[in-house]
């Protein structure tokens, strides 16, 4: 396929598609598609770079440890509710 | 009484069938155990859900105590996990439709993408190319968060789900209800959200 760099239709159109790329939710014609087309399309490119990085900052985004003092008040709470009934 | 499943019907077996079915069988001293098992991970989705610590907090306990009343509902034909995710959920949805009336904007697709971008074609920019470790730092976590925070809900819910709790797409769209093409579509104007609080970040940074 011959990219054309002022045509920016197909940009728009492989667009909307680009988590289901990333994430290899599609099949081999479409992932081959978007795969030729980001290799002669820089602006997509950036875009396919700053998303990925995007959702590799998303899991990076940390897990904080339960507070003792709320995790103590949970299970006495829960305690009391069984206890109740 | 423990519910079973029905004929013909999907019987899923995870790490947590033995203890749910000791609890419905009548142990429910055991269900501390299944706190314990959860808490961690429900306070960390509760933290992404709500701004306020003391809501999430909220909404851990109310998910365990709701846990604790409908266990006995739950009939194993998904993973455990996934329908305790879902309780959580709709505590989530449930206690915002209280405290607000609002309705939740959509994420519109043209405005997310990048027109001058697009038209300007540009190279990768330098904050994708860095590696990981040099880019995060506390500050950058703490623009993740309010990013993640100022998302409405219903893609919020989504983005947390997938890219955070890293449920694959079926199991977010069986927590919440969507079929998984709506699934996709919420996450994908999430994520094209955040990249862009994030390059407001990185731009002001290099």
């Amino acid at each position: 396929m011959i990219f054309d760099p002022n045509d920016h239709s197909h940009c728009l159109q492989l667009f909307d598609r680009l988590s289901e790329y990333i994430d290899g939710e599609m099949d081999e014609p479409q992932r081959r598609e978007i795969e030729a087309h980001v290799a002669e399309c820089v602006a997509c490119c950036a875009c396919l770079q700053s998303l990925r990085r995007t959702i590799a900052l998303c899991k990076q985004a940390g897990r904080q440890t339960v507070p003792a003092v709320f995790s103590e008040k949970l299970h006495t709470m829960i305690q009391h509710f069984q206890s109740a009934r | 009484m423990t519910a079973e499943p029905a004929p013909n019907r999907k019987n899923v077996v995870d790490d947590d069938t033995e203890l749910v079915r000791a609890i419905n069988a009548g142990r429910t001293e055991r269900f501390p155990e299944l706190v314990k098992r959860y808490e961690q991970k429900l306070y960390n989705f509760g933290r992404r859900m709500c701004r306020d610590e003391s809501d999430a907090e909220d909404l851990v306990q109310d998910t365990f105590l709701n846990v604790y009343r409908y266990l006995k509902d739950f009939r194993y034909e998904t993973k455990f996990k996934n329908w305790l995710y879902r309780v959580a959920a709709n505590t989530a949805l449930k206690k915002r439709r209280r405290s607000k009336f609002a309705l939740e904007p959509e994420l519109p697709l043209e405005e997310l993408a990048e027109h001058e971008e697009l038209a300007a074609p540009e190279e990768v920019p330098e904050w994708a190319r860095m590696p990981l470790e040099q880019v995060l730092n506390e500050e950058l976590m703490g623009i993740l968060h309010q990013a993640i925070w100022s998302l409405p809900e219903k893609y919020r819910i989504v983005a947390i789900l997938r890219d955070i709790e890293e449920f694959s797409t079926e199991d977010t769209a069986q927590i919440l209800n969507l079929s998984p093409a709506n699934v996709k579509v919420r996450l994908h104007r999430a994520r094209l959200f955040l990249r862009d609080k994030l390059k407001g970040y990185f731009s002001h940074d290099l």
